[in-house]
């Protein structure tokens, strides 16, 4: 059964096919959540929101994008609990200053060695710790645009922002984070070590 | 050798120029200055290495099934907002018929009301056959102005009055009846004057009809009462009601005659009747005035409220059902 087909059937109230679209996408949705809200549980929490979400406003999905239109649910989810947390300044700070945790099981890939596994995880632990320091506005455009490839267009509709201040956003949130990766560069692959190296000349 | 930092506005040139995302003239304008400043190129390069580790970042399986439990997301919400616009719909519709009924009753009121006021003057039918409700209450209402010269013109307090006011109201409150208890005499040389003024009250003067309708117009006029009996003078009372008789004392006077006056308004089934009433008729040299028909029998106050509170539910009814339609609609849209 397609997408389609599945996304008619859960509109119809069939949660037997929805639950089919969640198993497809919500890798995907925590994932997302997870790069936003920096925590395992927060992410969880966001994601299992969305999808409940998702599931009570699947009528208002129109034929564009299923992707995108999840992920417009998911990233509204985790703009609410930042907003939580930023009602609870004390519970957001030990949240924030937090060394990351990756997830027990993260990684998709299991075609590497254990100490390249080690080395994966540590770096993105890093890269995970400078997208914590971005703010939250930025935060999101960046791993909408780098980390999940997103065109701009998308993030439009996914954000409802202007293409402006999309662009506006990611570049900013881009400097920062070179600025913030140069701090782990011992950490960082040697064809990223190029950048080191120009940098400190 | 001094190397310009790009500015801000650069490196947002640069970011748009990395995605692709800058159109031909921008991407020419900033592929030439790559050309020629290094310390752009540089930044560049920068910034597709922050892209490629951000992007290097790996996929993440889900700790757990985010799957919705079947026994608690069984219809989805959107149920809801149909069922909203179903109630409202249906409510609508119930109040709709709601307001209809109290219309339908208030309009079988006026045509009940209507049957009852040509009833109740078919024994005055020959006097005024044809006169309108507002209509009615108008000629009873210019016979009210009269009534104080018509009393003065009676030559005698012998009842006589009493029967006139209930002859122009049946359902007259009991201060009509006072005034006609304590008629203020005066000489006979004024009756002339409250004739005229009694007639010129009527607003629908009826024409002289061939057989005892004339005789039946000529009795309501006072000049009939001073010149005939009282009994000829209730030729055309209606039947007074129960408030007229107990507080009438002319009335209780003659209450025996009221049925033998009813049934001489009715000249094709009494037509003994009508030709006593027909004696009278030339004893009136006076145009023959119109009497004030019977009063409109006003509806009961509980169905005038019933209706009132019929109409009001149908429209709170109507109002709460078209917001939970609307409601329902605009969440189900959005």
């Amino acid at each position: 059964m397609d997408e389609s087909t599945l996304i008619q059937a859960a509109q119809h109230g069939d949660i037997e096919s929805f639950n089919r679209l969640v198993l497809l996408y919500q890798d995907l949705a925590f994932t997302v959540a997870y790069r936003i809200m920096g925590d395992s549980d927060s992410a969880a929490d966001a994601a299992q929101e969305a999808f409940i979400s998702a599931f009570r406003k699947l009528h208002q999905f129109h034929g564009e994008r299923f992707k995108s239109w999840l992920m417009r649910i998911v990233t509204n989810a985790c703009y609410d609990e930042l907003r939580r947390r930023q009602r609870r300044p004390a519970t957001s700070l030990d949240a924030l200053h937090s060394t990351t945790e990756l997830p027990e099981v993260q990684l998709v890939s299991d075609q590497e060695s254990p100490e390249q596994h080690a080395v994966r995880q540590e770096l993105s632990t890093a890269i995970q710790d400078c997208l914590n320091d971005l703010p939250p506005n930025q935060r999101v455009i960046a791993v909408l645009s780098d980390v999940e490839g997103y065109p701009y267009q998308d993030i439009v509709g996914i954000t409802g922002l202007p293409v402006g201040t999309i662009k506006s956003r990611l570049s900013r949130a881009r400097t920062r984070l070179r600025e913030c990766l140069q701090g782990v560069r011992e950490l960082l692959p040697a064809e990223y070590r190029l950048m080191d190296d120009r940098i400190e000349q | 050798m001094s190397v310009n930092i790009p500015s801000e506005h650069d490196l947002e040139l640069l970011s748009a120029y990395l995605d692709g995302e800058l159109n031909d003239r921008d991407r020419q304008h900033v592929e030439q200055r790559l050309i020629e400043e290094a310390a752009l190129r540089s930044a560049l390069d920068d910034l597709r290495a922050t892209v490629s580790l951000l992007q290097s970042l790996p996929r993440l399986k889900a700790p757990r099934d985010f799957t919705l439990d079947p026994a608690l997301y069984h219809s989805p919400r959107i149920n809801f907002y149909r069922l909203m616009q179903f109630s409202g719909a249906l409510g609508t519709l119930a109040a709709t018929l709601l307001i209809a009924f109290a219309i339908f009753l208030d309009w079988e009121s006026g045509t009940t009301q209507k049957q009852d006021t040509t009833s109740q003057s078919s024994s005055a039918v020959a006097i005024v056959p044809s006169l309108t409700p507002l209509a009615q209450a108008f000629t009873f209402e210019a016979t009210l102005e009269a009534e104080g010269e018509i009393s003065a013109a009676m030559p005698d307090a012998q009842g006589t009055p009493t029967v006139l006011y209930m002859q122009a109201s049946p359902s007259a409150p009991a201060t009509l009846i006072a005034q006609a208890e304590e008629p203020a005499f005066q000489p006979p040389a004024a009756a002339g004057a409250a004739e005229s003024s009694a007639y010129s009250a009527s607003p629908q003067p009826q024409p002289l009809e061939a057989d005892g309708a004339a005789a039946y117009d000529t009795v309501a006029f006072p000049t009939a009462t001073a010149t005939v009996t009282p009994t000829t003078t209730r030729t055309s009372a209606p039947p007074p009601t129960p408030t007229l008789a107990g507080t009438s004392t002319a009335a209780r006077e003659h209450e025996s005659d009221e049925q033998t006056a009813e049934n001489m308004a009715l000249p094709t089934e009494q037509p003994s009747m009508k030709a006593t009433a027909v004696l009278v008729a030339p004893t009136s040299a006076q145009p023959p005035p119109v009497p004030a028909p019977p009063a409109a029998s006003s509806p009961a106050p509980e169905d005038e409220s019933g209706k009132v509170w019929v109409a009001q539910l149908g429209l709170i009814l109507l109002l709460v059902s078209l917001s939970a339609f609307v409601w329902g609609y605009w969440k189900a849209r959005h």
